[in-house]
């Protein structure tokens, strides 16, 4: 039976805690449900911070310094804004400063707007941490993803924000690109918008548009290959989507880095530019497929 | 309010061997002459201009490297002194305190950021305190392996320094925490910024502490009293010579320590040597910089 991504991520870190080359540190690991049941249920190797979040994203980037390789947890992806300082001013620059690596492994969760998570730990804002050098930021999202990551990660010395989305730890799904020779956009989806833009399609094709699917990992550094390019020059429209704001964020930088490299009309959706809120009413979460669906159909109509 | 006295251990000099106190006022002065002639080329604009100078705080360093041999160091952005005393590489340091790429950070870094990994002085960020949760980190992993955290009195105030001084006491990691106070962050005295003593804070944390002046004899006590029984800190009050950035000064200080040391060992007969050592380390830090110099 095929993993899904939580188990994915519980093995591997199970094996990287018993060969002894690393810890995972975080708050509050050990109690309800072992953050979704992606840690292992051991003492080995885990460590338990206190309440104190700046301080930890220091710790483990101490110990990343002396040849550790420590995983830190940060249950919800908004603890980033509390994390960001030891990770973006001391980790990410320490190769090009220091000469040394401080390979420290984020695990930094992102989950939906909704269920009244929305003002505190709604959406994804992995976005201010492109903008450092020297961190590599991704947002994988199935199994075979997040053991890619790893891997790379085990042999590089640099510091790696994961952003994870918990939509993914339930799913086994791989997904593949999805390229028509007749399409008239190119969709690039990041994190849980992968998974609406996948929904979006169905719309799409009664309307009988056709499209290209680019699923995006790799953030910082942004990487797309050659046939991606090609798809887009070819159908001369994209719109690159996530569950973060789109004013100097992911979505945005992409699309002028699309559009710098073929010339095509690029957009970005992204969360409205509002704070989210607790009610249903309120939410502002990943753009629904509906949303994406007809967000296409105005491109296109334009 | 600083005074020069605070935790004086009477007579702690004449109970002092006079080769250790040699030693000791031997590390001041190299770093007094080097920060001299570091002094020196900032006014000439020679340096980035952001340096931080260890004037006047030379007893700190001094005070600790000896005990506290062979242990990783993580001092903050006014660093010279700690990398001095621990034995980083001096050319590196005036390299990249003139931005040659030859310097300890290829002269990216300046002043508040050097580091010799070889002598287990890790790199600071520039922002204080940074580096106290990176010593915790260090020391989860380096569990055999002493630790020296310096920061200031400002950094004290950060709020993950305090979080991290409470995890170091709660998982008894073996840092020695050196806190050099002088009263000021940049120019605001301690007064108006909080009500608290660092000392008694860590001391309700479970950690060792005590808070005390600069004279580097009491200090060398404190750390061989408190070098095995870590985590510890300890509170040095001090008098920074000059601006807390760059080679201005404002006022005359109510002490200057290098001064004082050097009288007491005057006053206990070493006169002798204590001029050859000055003259020693003046003819050292001249004769280096005026060679690294010629490089740019």
């Amino acid at each position: 039976m095929a993993k899904t991504v939580a188990e994915t991520i519980r093995k591997i870190t199970k094996r990287h805690l018993d060969t002894g080359k690393g810890f995972v540190i975080g708050q509050c690991l050990t109690a309800v449900g072992w953050v979704q049941n992606t840690i292992p249920k051991q003492k080995k190797g885990i460590v338990e911070l206190p309440m104190t979040d700046t301080a930890g994203m220091g710790t483990a980037v101490g110990a990343s310094i002396v040849g550790s390789r420590p995983i830190i947890v940060l249950r919800f992806q908004s603890f980033l804004w509390l994390n960001s300082s030891p990770l973006v001013m001391h980790a990410a620059k320490a190769k090009e400063i220091f000469g040394y690596g401080a390979p420290v492994f984020v695990r930094a969760i992102a989950s939906e707007a909704n269920y009244g998570q929305g003002p505190v730990h709604g959406n994804n804002y992995h976005s201010p941490f492109i903008h450092m050098p020297g961190l590599n930021v991704c947002a994988p999202m199935t199994p075979k993803e997040y053991s890619n990551i790893w891997s790379q990660y085990m042999k590089d010395s640099s510091p790696y924000l994961v952003s994870e989305h918990r939509s993914s730890y339930k799913s086994d799904k791989e997904f593949k690109n999805i390229y028509n020779r007749d399409a008239k956009i190119t969709i690039f989806a990041i994190s849980s918008a992968r998974l609406n833009a996948l929904k979006a399609l169905d719309i799409l094709k009664e309307k009988k548009i056709k499209f290209n699917l680019i699923h995006v990992v790799w953030l910082s550094p942004f990487k797309i290959s050659k046939k991606d390019v090609e798809a887009l020059k070819k159908s001369k429209n994209g719109l690159v989507i996530d569950a973060s704001y789109t004013e100097c964020g992911i979505t945005s930088s992409i699309a002028y880095d699309l559009m710098q490299k073929t010339n095509a009309k690029v957009f970005a959706l992204g969360l409205d530019n509002r704070s989210s809120g607790a009610s249903q009413q309120t939410e502002n979460g990943t753009p629904s497929p509906r949303k994406i669906a007809n967000t296409i159909k105005k491109i296109l109509k334009n | 309010m600083r005074k020069s006295k605070l935790g004086y251990i009477k007579n702690i000099e004449k109970k002092t061997s006079k080769l250790f106190s040699l030693k000791l006022f031997s590390m001041m002065s190299k770093i007094r002459h080097f920060e001299l002639q570091a002094k020196i080329a900032h006014k000439l604009n020679k340096t980035t201009p952001l340096v931080y100078l260890s004037l006047g705080q030379e007893s700190v360093s001094a005070g600790i490297f000896s005990g506290m041999k062979n242990s990783y160091l993580l001092a903050q952005h006014r660093g010279h002194a700690p990398y001095l005393a621990f034995g980083g590489n001096e050319t590196k340091l005036v390299d990249e305190l003139i931005g040659l790429k030859s310097g300890c950070c290829g002269g990216k870094g300046g002043s508040p950021m050097i580091h010799d990994i070889k002598k287990k002085i890790i790199g600071h960020c520039g922002l204080i305190g940074d580096q106290v949760p990176v010593a915790n980190g260090i020391s989860l992993v380096k569990k055999k392996s002493k630790i020296v955290c310096i920061f200031g009195d400002g950094a004290a105030e950060e709020d993950f320094v305090l979080a991290a001084l409470a995890d170091a006491a709660s998982k008894k990691l073996n840092i020695l925490f050196i806190c050099e106070d002088n009263d000021l962050s940049v120019l605001t005295p301690t007064k108006d910024r909080r009500s608290w003593n660092i000392s008694n804070l860590t001391k309700s944390m479970g950690m060792q502490s005590v808070d005390i002046a600069d004279n580097p004899w009491v200090i060398n006590y404190w750390v061989e009293k408190f070098k095995n029984k870590l985590p510890a800190l300890i509170n040095i009050r001090t008098c920074r010579d000059t601006w807390h950035v760059g080679s201005g000064r404002d006022n005359n200080l109510e002490w200057d320590r290098y001064e004082l040391t050097k009288n007491s060992l005057i006053n206990l007969g070493m006169a002798s040597q204590v001029f050859k050592i000055e003259k020693k380390y003046q003819q050292w830090s001249k004769k280096l910089w005026q060679k690294r110099l010629q490089k740019l």
